[in-house]
């Protein structure tokens, strides 16, 4: 977080950026970090950085858990030269895994939009892969409860559909 | 076909999230999200079809019965993953829907009732990636055979598929080409003579001018004779492991010269092929990493 950012210039000669979440929070990183975002990384190119990075979809809770990931993964992205930055693989997957799972539905559903928006894939892939895992195993039923989706089908009309994909729940 | 253009949806930023709890994972067990937002539905279809991108083929038609919005959403996955070991258990007491089945018990013929209409029924413009896991011994009768038609139509079938993995299958066809496929596995696949009229040559011509990554687990010595790369210019990564013969393999590399990393493992005692290794080994210019283990 920005503490953190104090006087990160020094490692890597990295320009720092600020990041301004929806709710008016800042968060300052290093260029390297932010730009394991395509979107800012893009935007770095076009040099329109300099007054802080504005993202009206993502809140600060949120903003908070990308730049988090991103620090904890700017050793995957940045120079190979600089080891003593760099988390092991071991450390990334427990921090990743840890992670992810603690998160409650929300706000998992607003990490997969902010990484999506902020053009993350590693972050995306990981948190979609997150929800398959919790879809994976369970009945429409189960599903629909882990994941508060209404059934707005008729009795007749979903029994029809199990019906029309009957080769996909058995055959 | 769906020619499907969404946009990514974000949730609007304004939305009342303030007041939200800031340590956003206590577990307080508010699984489904309560109220108005923090709900998968509020997901785009784009990044729905990301999470059925994860789930086996299988499953991703299963959500078809959630509601409305999820009835035709897994046609347009760009991925099918074909397990069979999902076919392979016997209908799930829980689900008395199953009962009127017509029902196979045989997982093989599951699997293939179940990929035939899933061909049929799947609209995606865009096939990305189609695995089939197949973890069964291969004498066992697989009716991979009706993949030959999928397999060596690659370039009609799949005109965009990219990635193309095949895991102990018995394989029918003689030609794989597709224009756009980029990264072929073949893990201890077993190759099937001719039919006739070719005194048993079972060559698999693989023309696919895009191909960079190439694994290629064998089964027997003849493996590496099998196939005949006709574009192997593109091809820069290989991996090769199994009991190979090294004529046979030099004659593979020497069909892929622009490789630059080239890992080769499962040699028998190494010593005895060193020397021949270092007198023949082809010219591949290329080549940076070159591992053996």
């Amino acid at each position: 977080m920005a503490a953190a950012a104090a006087e990160a210039t020094i490692d890597g000669g990295g320009k720092m950026i600020i990041l301004i979440s929806a709710d008016g929070k800042r968060f300052e990183v290093t260029e390297a970090v932010a730009s394991q975002s395509q979107l800012i990384s893009n935007m770095i190119e076009d040099d329109c950085t300099e007054n802080g990075v504005r993202l009206p979809n993502v809140d600060g809770d949120i903003l908070t858990m990308v730049v988090d990931y991103c620090n904890m993964h700017a050793g995957d992205a940045a120079a190979d030269g600089d080891t003593t930055k760099a988390s092991s693989t071991e450390e990334l997957k427990k921090f990743d895994a840890e992670l992810v799972q603690a998160l409650e539905n929300p706000v998992l559903f607003k990490l997969i939009l902010a990484a999506n928006f902020l053009n993350i894939k590693s972050l995306l892939d990981m948190t979609c892969q997150r929800v398959a895992d919790m879809m994976s195993g369970k009945t429409p039923e189960q599903m629909r409860e882990t994941f508060s989706i209404e059934n707005d089908f008729t009795p007749e009309e979903e029994a029809a559909i199990r019906q029309e994909n009957a080769w996909a729940f058995d055959d | 076909m769906a020619d499907r253009t969404t946009t990514a949806t974000m949730i609007p930023a304004a939305s009342s999230s303030r007041k939200r709890a800031r340590v956003p994972t206590t577990g307080a067990g508010d699984g489904g999200g309560g109220g108005g937002e923090g709900r998968l539905g509020e997901l785009p279809d784009e990044l729905l079809l990301s999470i059925l991108s994860c789930l086996t083929t299988r499953q991703a038609v299963q959500t078809s019965v959630l509601s409305r919005r999820w009835r035709h959403l897994w046609r347009s996955t760009p991925r099918f993953d074909v397990d069979l070991a999902e076919f392979a258990r016997p209908p799930p007491s829980s689900a008395p829907w199953l009962l009127h089945g017509r029902g196979s018990t045989d997982p093989w013929e599951r699997l293939r009732r179940f990929t035939a209409r899933l061909l049929m029924s799947h609209a995606a413009p865009v096939l990305g990636a189609f695995r089939l896991r197949v973890a069964t011994p291969f004498h066992r009768r697989a009716d991979v055979e009706s993949w030959s038609t999928f397999a060596g139509d690659l370039r009609s079938g799949c005109p965009a598929l990219v990635d193309m993995e095949l895991d102990r299958c018995k394989c029918f066809f003689h030609e794989l080409s597709s224009a756009t496929l980029r990264s072929l596995a073949m893990e201890s696949c077993l190759w099937m003579r001719r039919p006739s009229g070719t005194n048993g040559d079972r060559t698999v011509s693989v023309v696919a001018p895009r191909l960079a990554y190439l694994r290629l687990l064998t089964f027997g010595h003849g493996d590496c004779k099998v196939f005949r790369f006709e574009s192997g210019d593109s091809i820069s990564e290989v991996s090769i492991r199994g009991g190979f013969n090294l004529i046979n393999l030099f004659r593979l590399l020497r069909m892929m010269p622009n490789v630059t990393t080239l890992r080769l493992s499962g040699f028998g005692p190494t010593s005895k092929y060193l020397r021949e290794c270092s007198e023949n080994f082809p010219d591949l210019h290329n080549l940076t990493t070159l591992l053996l283990d």
